[in-house]
């Protein structure tokens, strides 16, 4: 009988632990590696001849402007 | 310019579909498919109704890329995902796989077969000659090389629909909900995405703070 009472604590401890070794069961989706054309970037453009700052510089503008809080003086 | 990114805010969205036109019209969208539409819930209920405009949000951990079988979605450097429409063969795996239910097909032949998906491209083209007429023809206007945001979130009236770098147009929402006396979850756009658990709540919430839909 005591060796049995010996044992639970130590059964228990391997049922707990059991979880431990449970491998993630939610299946991991990859992207696969693009397999088109090759795209140019917006700054490569006519427009723009590469210059990256000035296509950002007007992009924020672009964006700030949506912003009709700051565009309006604060009343 | 990390992640170019849509926003779009149901306290100010009146359902116009000026941003549907905007795009159908600016990338002479084929019959049949609307790359941007505006959903609507509790439609008609006075006080509840609320509208949001939908299109690709351009995930940064996109579905569309993972379950495609040829392998034709790619991430430009903004952050915006497009698709070559050469390699595309049609078969809507992206479809099931969009929770936005962005990527459509055009009705073709006789058998009405799906033809090469189409979806938004934040106006920025697609693996063709930036501006050049093929361009056009397969995936529209490429206002990102002209240095222009998409044509929706430019003409939305109310502001509602935002666009650009995540970080700034996150800043327009901010300031603009501080403004109207919001707070907490509200700045932080947790309540926008997903609510407080139904509508009811979501309504006496915004009556309590006085920001909440009138």
């Amino acid at each position: 009988m005591k060796t049995l009472l010996r044992m639970v604590p130590l059964l228990a401890a391997a049922a707990l632990f059991a979880g431990c070794g449970e491998e993630p069961q939610v299946i991991k989706y990859e992207a696969g590696k693009y397999q088109g054309k090759r795209d140019t970037l917006p700054w490569d453009s006519a427009a723009y001849g590469g210059d990256k700052a000035r296509w950002e510089s007007d992009m924020r503008a672009r964006i700030g402007n949506q912003n009709e809080l700051r565009r309006m003086p604060a009343d | 310019m990390a992640r170019m990114k849509f926003l779009c805010d149901a306290e100010r969205c009146i359902e116009c579909n000026g941003c549907v036109t905007a795009c159908k019209n600016e990338n002479e969208v084929p019959w049949g498919i609307s790359r941007r539409r505006v959903v609507t819930i509790a439609d008609g209920v006075i006080g509840k109704e609320k509208s949001l405009s939908v299109a690709c949000m351009h995930c940064s951990d996109a579905p569309c890329m993972a379950v495609c079988p040829v392998d034709c979605f790619y991430r430009t450097e903004e952050g915006v995902v497009l698709h070559d429409k050469d390699l595309c063969i049609g078969c809507g795996y992206c479809s099931y796989a969009c929770p936005f239910g962005a990527p459509q097909f055009p009705q073709e032949g006789a058998f009405g077969q799906r033809g090469k998906m189409d979806k938004c491209t934040f106006c920025a083209g697609g693996p063709e000659e930036d501006g050049s007429q093929a361009e056009f023809e397969k995936y529209g206007r490429n206002r990102l090389a002209e240095g222009k945001l998409p044509l929706c979130a430019e003409m939305c009236s109310t502001k509602a629909l935002l666009a650009g770098d995540a970080a700034e147009v996150a800043n327009i929402f901010r300031e603009r909900v501080v403004r109207r006396s919001g707070n907490g979850a509200d700045i932080s756009g947790w309540n926008t995405a997903y609510g407080k658990g139904s509508l009811e709540a979501d309504m006496k919430k915004g009556a309590e703070s006085g920001g909440g839909a009138k």
